[in-house]
């Protein structure tokens, strides 16, 4: 009952090669990667992955956002790319433009911007910021 | 050639018996060297340097881990092939590297299985498992000069790990030793009590850079602290150096 409980068993690991932005850090300017990411934290600036996102409840982005697949529980002011799902949860407040592949809004959803969807993959030119949207 | 660097506790009394006994083993096997021990006279730098030019390929640090950590950069700089051999009980990087205890050591120094590892730099100073930053007055950690990382709090703990936490009660959690990326690790400082355990579990923030340059505001100062034996103020600058060092290292190694 009254097991020894340290300061490191309260935090789950991340998983090998993941990004992870806290509730207690601030991230300014380009931020890319390769890798998953997982932001909890404060975020201005660009964000970009070729692989997935997860934008958690406490986290407040003001950025333009590129991701393979992307699921938003938290705050973002800024357009968003997406070329596989975009999911947007109850607590979701999205204030920008959206282009996605195939997107998925619960009851409670903010979205505040247009949005574009194609029902096929958006291919996104991994040099360049800009996107090319596939025909559907 | 085989350079063995005795360091001075290797003339400790405790010490004396393991050392000969390492000695007769390294000749059986084959692999005795020149060897120089550490003495009030001698500085380290300079023995190595020696070493090196009278053709010392492989540098060989006898000793605990204080030695295992001091003789890091001068094998990089003369790009030596490092090997150890722990003359203490419970060595963290006899751990790490997968020694064995006692004559067993040279027995893996012998078989010479190699590993190629990164190094990450603080101004010009080597680092091999992590820098630990002491006070966090506002640092901010600028990364490949592309965004700044900023800790909301001072309480979080900041640390930049090539390796990792090499002093850290789990060694299992070791990173990649040759990804050529440095990982910015910030922790939270979590409150409670018994509930604690209860809480939603959170994760700690990891960032992967290769050059990081860490800055504080005016006025104020951050030190980072290098696998423990090093401290470096702010402003400094932060580096990988892929594939820095070759280690020798044994079969059981937590590293790869």
């Amino acid at each position: 009952m009254f097991s020894k409980n340290t300061e490191e068993q309260n935090f789950k690991p991340a998983a090998p090669g993941e990004t992870v932005i806290g509730q207690t850090v601030r991230v300014e300017g380009t931020f890319e990667s390769e890798d998953d990411m997982q932001l909890d934290g404060v975020i201005k600036g660009n964000v970009k992955t070729t692989k997935d996102i997860t934008v958690g409840k406490e986290a407040k982005i003001e950025a333009e956002m590129q991701a393979a697949n992307m699921s938003v529980s938290g705050e973002i002011k800024g357009n968003i790319t997406v070329s596989g799902t975009l999911k947007l949860f109850p607590s979701a407040k999205i204030y920008g433009d959206i282009t996605t592949g195939v997107l998925s809004v619960e009851s409670g959803a903010l979205l505040q911007g247009q949005c574009k969807t194609e029902g096929t993959e958006v291919k996104i030119d991994s040099e360049k910021t800009e996107t090319s949207v596939s025909e559907a | 050639m085989y350079f063995y660097f005795y360091d001075k506790i290797t003339q400790d009394k405790r010490c004396t018996a393991l050392v000969s006994s390492f000695e007769t083993k390294l000749v059986d096997l084959g692999i005795a060297g020149r060897t120089e021990k550490l003495s009030l006279f001698k500085n380290a730098a300079e023995l190595v340097e020696q070493g090196v030019k009278t053709g010392a390929k492989t540098l060989v640090a006898v000793g605990d881990d204080a030695t295992f950590l001091n003789l890091i950069p001068l094998a990089a700089k003369h790009h030596l092939t490092f090997g150890f051999l722990p003359v203490v009980p419970n060595s963290r990087f006899a751990k790490i590297l997968g020694l064995p205890a006692g004559t067993e050591a040279c027995v893996s120094l012998s078989r010479r299985i190699t590993v190629t590892c990164d190094l990450g730099k603080i101004n010009d100073t080597y680092f091999f498992g992590s820098l630990t930053v002491i006070n966090n007055n506002n640092l901010s950690l600028r990364c490949d000069q592309m965004y700044s990382v900023k800790s909301n709090t001072p309480e979080n703990l900041i640390q930049i790990m090539n390796l990792g936490d090499v002093f850290g009660k789990n060694l299992k959690k070791l990173n990649n030793i040759s990804d050529g990326k440095l990982e910015v690790v910030i922790t939270e400082k979590t409150k409670g009590g018994y509930l604690k355990k209860f809480k939603e579990k959170k994760k700690n923030s990891v960032i992967f850079a290769k050059s990081i340059e860490a800055v504080s505001p005016k006025d104020q100062t951050s030190t980072l602290v290098a696998d423990g034996i090093c401290t470096v103020n702010t402003p400094c600058t932060i580096s990988v150096v892929p594939q820095a060092l070759h280690l020798i290292v044994g079969k059981d190694r937590l590293i790869n």
